[in-house]
């Protein structure tokens, strides 16, 4: 079949469309940053030696990882006025989820992180006299941050793809605005088929680096530890990640 | 702040909730059934195939790995008909645009699931004189499979979360239910409780099978 395409609207709308793609990184980010600081928190909940702040942390994360994000932001979008007595607005609403949502994720990310360095490690830094601070900052850490690094880069490509959805409800994200010009244009092939280039260009090169970081930075014991943690480590597929842990 | 629950609304027609989750799980069936037999020719394509195949796999995973699921579906809605002139139902264009993108992943799990049996299996295997497919079907599978099961099931809990996208191309699952029950009822917080419930029960399942198998076949090593 042959159809005349014209991209004439989007050269006309760029700047729309960039405030459209400010306000998806700008929501990504700020989901990220508030997820990783959340995720540390309930990370150190689960790992601590509290019975019931183990099982809130359990709780809170099962329940954001099985259930759909849509759902989640939907739910708080109509429940956060009711429930706090405070109207929020579409970015609000997204901000809270998306950090609730990457946390959940983040956390694992954490847990992970902390279980990829062998108990040995401590053992032998405590045995040459470390204090315990020392042993953190000084062995644990930097080999936590190795695994860590590229797993938040996973992360963060993830939470980008996540605020896609945003455009439910509506906030002014790049999804909507690129709706809105489809519509506008009567040209859905075009805004759509330049949407889902648009990804795909701008996280690849992220998909990349964290692919390159995982192989270079990565402790041989890390790599040992892949395969059998493979399955607790798979994020989402539409809104998360699926890692190649196993090679 | 007192706010008055109530779900006797939203629960009334119960039936629809149950027909909602039939076509969530359904329009999840055919999106595995699509991306089971193509993720496993694209990781053979990948594994086994001449470098200028290898390398349009790699592309074609990369892309789907990045792509957002809801652009996606409203791409196969709305644009593949104007390319290809032929339409797509809601349920189609959902199917295909799940099944496409997690085709990719399953082909990446296959692929990591037989990278990992140990390089010490392939040489005793070649060392006893196994040709390639004897090794692949009696060394190789048996050992990738027990780490591809697990993972399968956690594949199929984000498969059930991603089928919520559908509901923007107006396809009937649970998440469409949910915003017609509270546009009728003007009870969205009930609604949204009710199928957020749902939708856990339904993935929290799989999420177990996946650690279940984890456990069963799971390698101590």
């Amino acid at each position: 079949m042959h159809y005349a395409w014209n991209f004439d609207f989007i050269r006309h709308s760029l700047g729309y469309i960039l405030e459209g793609l400010v306000n998806t990184i700008g929501l990504a980010l700020c989901s990220l940053a508030i997820g990783a600081v959340v995720g540390m928190v309930i990370a150190l909940m689960r790992l601590g030696k509290l019975a019931v702040l183990r099982w809130l942390a359990l709780a809170f994360v099962e329940f954001f990882r099985n259930t759909p994000p849509v759902v989640q932001l939907l739910w708080l979008y109509y429940a956060l006025p009711i429930l706090t007595g405070v109207q929020v607005g579409a970015f609000t609403a997204s901000l809270v989820a998306f950090s609730l949502y990457t946390a959940a994720y983040a956390s694992e990310i954490y847990r992970s992180g902390i279980e990829s360095v062998p108990r040995g490690q401590w053992e032998a830094a405590s045995s040459i006299g470390m204090l315990r601070g020392q042993q953190l900052r000084l062995i644990i850490l930097p080999q936590m941050a190795r695994q860590m690094v590229p797993a938040f880069t996973n992360q963060l490509i993830d939470t980008v793809k996540l605020t896609s959805i945003a455009s439910l409800l509506p906030y002014m994200e790049l999804v909507y605005h690129v709706k809105i010009l489809a519509d506008q244009n009567y040209r859905p092939l075009e805004a759509y088929t330049m949407l889902a280039l648009f990804f795909a260009l701008v996280l690849i090169p992220l998909l990349v680096a964290a692919r390159f970081m995982e192989r270079r930075l990565s402790t041989a014991a890390q790599r040992r530890a892949r395969p059998k943690t493979t399955a607790a480590r798979i994020g989402g597929l539409a809104f998360g990640r699926i890692e190649k842990r196993a090679d | 702040m007192s706010y008055q629950w109530d779900f006797r609304l939203v629960v009334l027609d119960w039936r629809m909730w149950l027909d909602a989750a039939g076509n969530t799980l359904l329009v999840c069936a055919a999106a595995l059934a699509l991306a089971v037999p193509l993720g496993l020719l694209l990781a053979a394509a990948r594994m086994f195939g001449p470098a200028p195949l290898r390398w349009a796999v790699i592309g074609y995973v990369d892309f789907m790995r990045t792509s957002a699921l809801l652009i996606l579906i409203i791409w196969f809605y709305f644009a593949f008909p104007m390319l290809f002139g032929i339409n797509l139902s809601p349920f189609m264009a959902a199917t295909v645009a799940i099944g496409l993108q997690t085709a990719a992943y399953f082909a990446e799990l296959c692929r990591a699931g037989i990278n990992a049996v140990d390089r010490g299996q392939w040489e005793a295997a070649r060392a006893i004189g196994m040709r390639t497919t004897t090794m692949l079907r009696l060394i190789i599978f048996p050992q990738a499979l027990r780490r591809i099961v697990p993972i399968l099931f956690s594949l199929v809990a984000e498969v059930i979360k991603g089928s919520s996208l559908a509901a923007v191309i107006t396809f009937g699952e649970l998440t469409y239910a949910a915003s017609q029950v509270s546009a009728d009822t003007y009870r969205p917080i009930e609604t949204y409780t009710v199928v957020a419930l749902i939708y856990f029960v339904i993935i929290f399942t799989a999420s177990r099978l996946a650690s279940h198998f984890e456990r069963r076949l799971g390698f101590q090593r």
